[in-house]
């Protein structure tokens, strides 16, 4: 059998943001992304005639946890100011051996953190972002091909 | 290719501090059979690299373990001691820049000094005083 599964090495992020009327288009380069979890309450149907076990029917709306990613903190370049207005926000994942296209996480959002790097001896700039699916698009998971 | 060993070395080599006690002896790995001591020998003993998910990040870190050497002739542990302190006080520590085409971006003491014997082999009391500390080198690799 042949074997599968991969490292995140590899993955892109971009965010394309709008400022006022002034678009941002971020291209990262990320260390370590984390998408935010998509979840859906369960809503309870038990009733007295209920035995057993509880009853659930999922809710109508599913719930966007931020989403938020480090990457090496370049001191060139202009960062993105908050609050800012919503744009397509795209997590690329890596190409697999026998892929064209890879898979995609993508949706419009806007940003909900910015922190710069803290400055320690020996380490890495690093810095952080997290932005919010703001499900007027998507988030949509397209698979890869 | 510039080397953060080497680069390290051409700093050391232009501290008066450093040559007034060994002179030009400033050895990668080994002191040559029969060297005039006081010298030091000096070795890379790993270098970590930081990445991204697309490709190292461009900065390295390499450790390197200096051991200052000397025999009873040339001072013992004394000069031992005075010529790890002469690299200690070189100023490496606040080097910030480009060092021998290596851009250098910043310099620890990761382990201060600590004392070893080489014991003479043919019997007699010329043992050789050995001082070590360990530097590690922050700098910029290419990517």
């Amino acid at each position: 059998m042949a074997l599968t599964g991969d490292t995140g090495n590899g993955a892109t992020l971009t965010l394309a943001l709008f400022s006022g009327t002034v678009a941002i288009t971020a291209a990262l380069d990320p260390i370590e992304i984390t998408p935010g979890a998509i979840t859906v309450d369960p809503v309870d149907v038990s009733t007295l005639a209920t035995t057993g076990n509880e009853e659930s029917i999922p809710g109508d709306l599913a719930k966007l946890a931020e989403s938020s990613a480090s990457f090496k903190w370049m001191t060139a370049g202009t960062k993105p100011t908050l609050p800012s207005g919503a744009g397509t926000c795209t997590i690329t994942f890596p190409l697999r051996t026998g892929e064209t296209t890879a898979a995609t996480i993508t949706g419009t959002g806007f940003l909900t953190n910015l922190t710069p790097p803290p400055l320690g001896n020996g380490q890495l700039q690093v810095g952080n972002v997290s932005w919010k699916w703001d499900g007027d698009t998507g988030p949509t998971i397209t698979a890869a091909s | 290719m510039a080397d953060v060993a080497i680069a390290v070395r051409t700093y050391l080599l232009n501290q008066s501090a450093v040559t007034d006690l060994v002179g030009t002896r400033v050895w990668t790995d080994i002191i040559p059979q029969g060297g005039t001591l006081p010298a030091i020998q000096f070795s890379k003993l790993y270098t970590r690299h930081d990445h991204t998910l697309s490709a190292l990040a461009g900065v390295a870190h390499a450790r390197l373990q200096f051991d200052c050497k000397a025999d009873r002739a040339a001072g013992g542990r004394l000069k031992a001691n005075e010529v790890a302190e002469a690299i200690r006080e070189s100023g490496i520590i606040a080097q910030k820049g480009v060092v021998a085409d290596v851009d250098i971006r910043g310099a620890r003491l990761e382990e201060g000094q600590r004392n070893e014997i080489e014991y003479a082999v043919d019997g007699s009391d010329d043992h050789v005083y050995v001082t070590s500390l360990d530097l590690e080198i922050d700098y910029l690799e290419s990517i």
